[in-house]
């Protein structure tokens, strides 16, 4: 079970900077990537930001807000954040595998209300899949789990009520 | 020394150890130092926490569900290394996550009520380890007695608490759909809680004399069952609702629909990628400009141009402005035959774009200008401008009799795939292919350079009404200045301003092979 478990950990694919603050002054700010906070190339993801500002000047409609998304030191998209949800998120699909650089800067609309800062985020995206084969490798994968739990289940329920009857005629 | 050896609590510290130095090995050689590496480090000792906490877990329940299972005797007697080994992982897990990630204590003012009550269980579960951790040796067993027993029952409430935090938190327990480790933690779990669920059977059993053949049991197999088919139904929800990740799934799958809605084009027209950067911003803002020139402007002579743009909606001139193609504006300015073409960059002046050219001749030119405000989607706006005597000359171009022409140095051909269609490029379903040859040798031009990050730049106008379409290749990654192409360059018309009309158009694709920029003229028509 131990061994199992090392070796699916080994084989489980994690590769965003997800969950990381990134803090400027009293603003900081927490990245998500959707899918699974492992993007991949070729498919469309979506970089949530939960923003807070410690001071609890930040709005994000008083802001201009940018995300730059680089690789190699090239600029590959440029995009505002705009107050689109309750966390806002930019959409982006990412051309090519590799590791590419995220940057969330803003400064007010109006001097004064909260202090521009410029966040910066890492994230891996991985070679593109394609989606029928994963598809098919997740009903493979529900299909072995639920074999092994019906058959644990069964063996138990088995050994727990059957050898019972003999026992209690003695 | 040999006793150690044989003493199976030291082989589990010493396995643990192992899979230390292996997540580091494994982590090390997949990124660079830095940032993702501390993020994959929390990843990964988290996921190892809670194996090893689950195994622990389970030793009792599965040995008294199955007692004729072999090893007991070592396995009972490994689990409190496995216990120890947990608080060890969950300490690096805290320090890559807690302290790595988010910037320990002095990160928390920042995190959202959300985060800071999946930190709370699992600061509580660590406590717990802890003092298990603590405990897990001889001495102590002795010296407490029966409190011993008492304390390390805590463990299950650490258990129902990292099993929260997980949930709250873990990337990989948002999505049962997609998540091959969330589909395993969610049977390996459901295994305990049944086991479990057994022990409680035969504890009423036992005291109550309550013969619970279908009890706890059977109602969590019932549910495991349950939920099971609920998340493998079609229309299920995959998504464990209470992860943070949760709301974003619905967010992203709600953004993925809007993006291939947008505008109405259900194409293969990409409206996420960097090329159409342009598009992305509100749609809803409009835009004044006021564009200023000499009352009198002559042929030939230098003359300042200058626009400046307002919010429509507030008045306030705008000062904040995304690039375009490399540029904050572009300007393209054309006369009335359509047989001058200029493209050209204004500068930002004291809040104006401003620039300073000379028109050939007399007559009436038309002004195009490109520009993304700050937030905003691009905008797109013509002007007139009256030069010395303006005449009543009109576009009298006739579509070209054939598709190469020699421009200077280069051949440059014209391939469509069929007959151009209004209501096809309206949408994104028709390209323009043009081929660049050197004139004189007739050899294929591979050496295209980017110009304003784009291997070429094309302008479209409509002799009946002059409107205007600036098109960028098909090929949507911005290059690289070193990046070289040819001989072929498709370019991908879109109605992004409104529908594309039939027409004689011009056509002006700027190319810039080995440095050398020049203009290829076109004349098509569209039906």
């Amino acid at each position: 079970m131990k061994y199992l478990l090392i070796i699916l950990l080994f084989l489980a694919p994690s590769v965003a900077q997800a969950h990381f603050l990134e803090r400027d002054g009293t603003i900081g700010a927490v990245l998500h990537i959707e899918p699974g906070d492992a993007p991949v190339a070729g498919q469309s993801a979506t970089l949530f930001f939960d923003l807070k500002d410690t001071k609890g000047k930040f709005q994000l409609a008083n802001c201009q807000c940018q995300i730059i998304l680089s690789s190699d030191g090239r600029v590959v998209s440029q995009q505002p954040l705009t107050d689109n949800a309750a966390t806002p998120y930019v959409s982006y699909t990412f051309p090519a595998a590799g590791i590419y650089q995220v940057e969330l800067s803003g400064f007010p609309y109006v001097a004064g209300d909260f202090s521009k800062f410029d966040l910066k985020w890492q994230t891996r995206v991985e070679r593109g899949i394609t989606t029928s084969s994963s598809n098919k490798g997740g009903f493979l994968l529900w299909t072995l789990l639920g074999a092994i739990f019906v058959a644990i289940v069964g063996y138990v329920a088995w050994s727990r009520y059957e050898p019972r009857k003999p026992r209690s005629r003695h | 020394m040999h006793a150690l050896l044989r003493n199976v609590r030291f082989h589990v510290l010493c396995l643990t150890g192992l899979v230390i130095a292996g997540v580091y090995l494994r982590v090390g050689s997949e990124v660079p130092e830095g940032p993702l590496q501390v993020s994959l480090l929390a990843q990964d000792f988290g996921l190892l926490a809670l194996g090893f906490l689950y195994i622990s877990l389970l030793v009792s329940p599965l040995y008294e569900a199955l007692p004729t299972l072999p090893w007991r005797g070592i396995v009972t007697k490994a689990r409190r290394a496995t216990g120890f080994s947990v608080f060890i992982l969950a300490c690096f897990h805290l320090a890559y996550s807690f302290f790595g990630e988010l910037g320990g204590f002095s990160g928390l003012p920042f995190l959202d009520n959300r985060y800071l009550f999946a930190i709370t269980c699992s600061g509580t579960a660590l406590v717990i380890v802890a003092m298990m951790a603590s405990t897990s040796f001889d001495y102590m067993v002795r010296r407490l007695g029966k409190w011993w027993k008492r304390l390390h029952r805590l463990v299950y409430a650490a258990g129902v608490l990292l099993v929260l935090h997980a949930l709250l938190l873990g990337s990989d327990f948002a999505d049962l759909a997609t998540s091959p480790v969330a589909k395993v933690a969610f049977v390996l779990l459901a295994i305990l809680l049944f086991l479990e669920a057994l022990r409680v059977d035969k504890l009423l059993e036992r005291k109550y004399q309550v013969v619970a053949r279908f009890g706890f049991s059977a109602v969590v197999v019932a549910l495991v069952v349950g939920l099971g088919a609920q998340y493998l139904a079609p229309e299920g929800s995959a998504s464990l609702g209470i992860n943070i990740h949760s709301a974003h799934i619905q967010l992203a799958q709600q953004a993925q629909q809007s993006a291939t809605s947008a505008f109405g084009f259900s194409s293969n027209v990409n409206l996420n990628s960097p090329a159409y950067a342009g598009l992305r911003g509100d749609k809803t803002k409009r835009y004044t400009v006021s564009f200023s020139a000499p009352a009198v402007v002559k042929a030939g002579q230098p003359v300042q141009l200058a626009f400046k743009v307002y919010d429509a909606s507030s008045g306030y001139a705008v000062s904040s402005y995304s690039k375009v193609y490399s540029q904050y504006v572009h300007l393209v300015i054309v006369n009335e035959k359509l047989d001058y073409f200029s493209h050209i960059h204004p500068d930002f002046v004291n809040g104006s774009f401003v620039v300073t050219t000379a028109l050939p001749a007399d007559g009436l030119y038309h002004l195009y200008v490109n520009y993304q405000p700050f937030g905003a989607i691009e905008q797109q706006q013509a002007f007139t401008l009256a030069v010395g005597t303006v005449g009543s000359e009109a576009p009298a171009q006739k579509p070209d009799n054939t598709q190469t022409k020699t421009f200077g140095d280069y051949k440059v051909s014209l391939q469509t795939s069929a007959p151009l269609k209004a209501s096809e490029l309206s949408v994104g379903s028709q390209t323009l292919t043009f081929t660049i040859q050197d004139a004189a040798t007739g050899k294929a031009v591979t050496d295209l350079r980017p110009y304003l990050e784009a291997f070429g730049h094309l302008v479209m106008i409509r002799e009946d009404g002059f409107d205007y379409l600036h098109v960028h290749p098909n090929n949507l990654t911005i290059p690289a200045a070193s990046d070289l192409s040819g001989p072929t360059v498709t370019f991908l018309p879109l109605g992004l301003y409104g529908p594309i009309h039939p027409g004689t158009y011009r056509l002006f694709a700027e190319f810039n092979p080995a440095g050398h920029l020049f203009v290829a003229d076109f004349t098509i028509n569209v039906q």
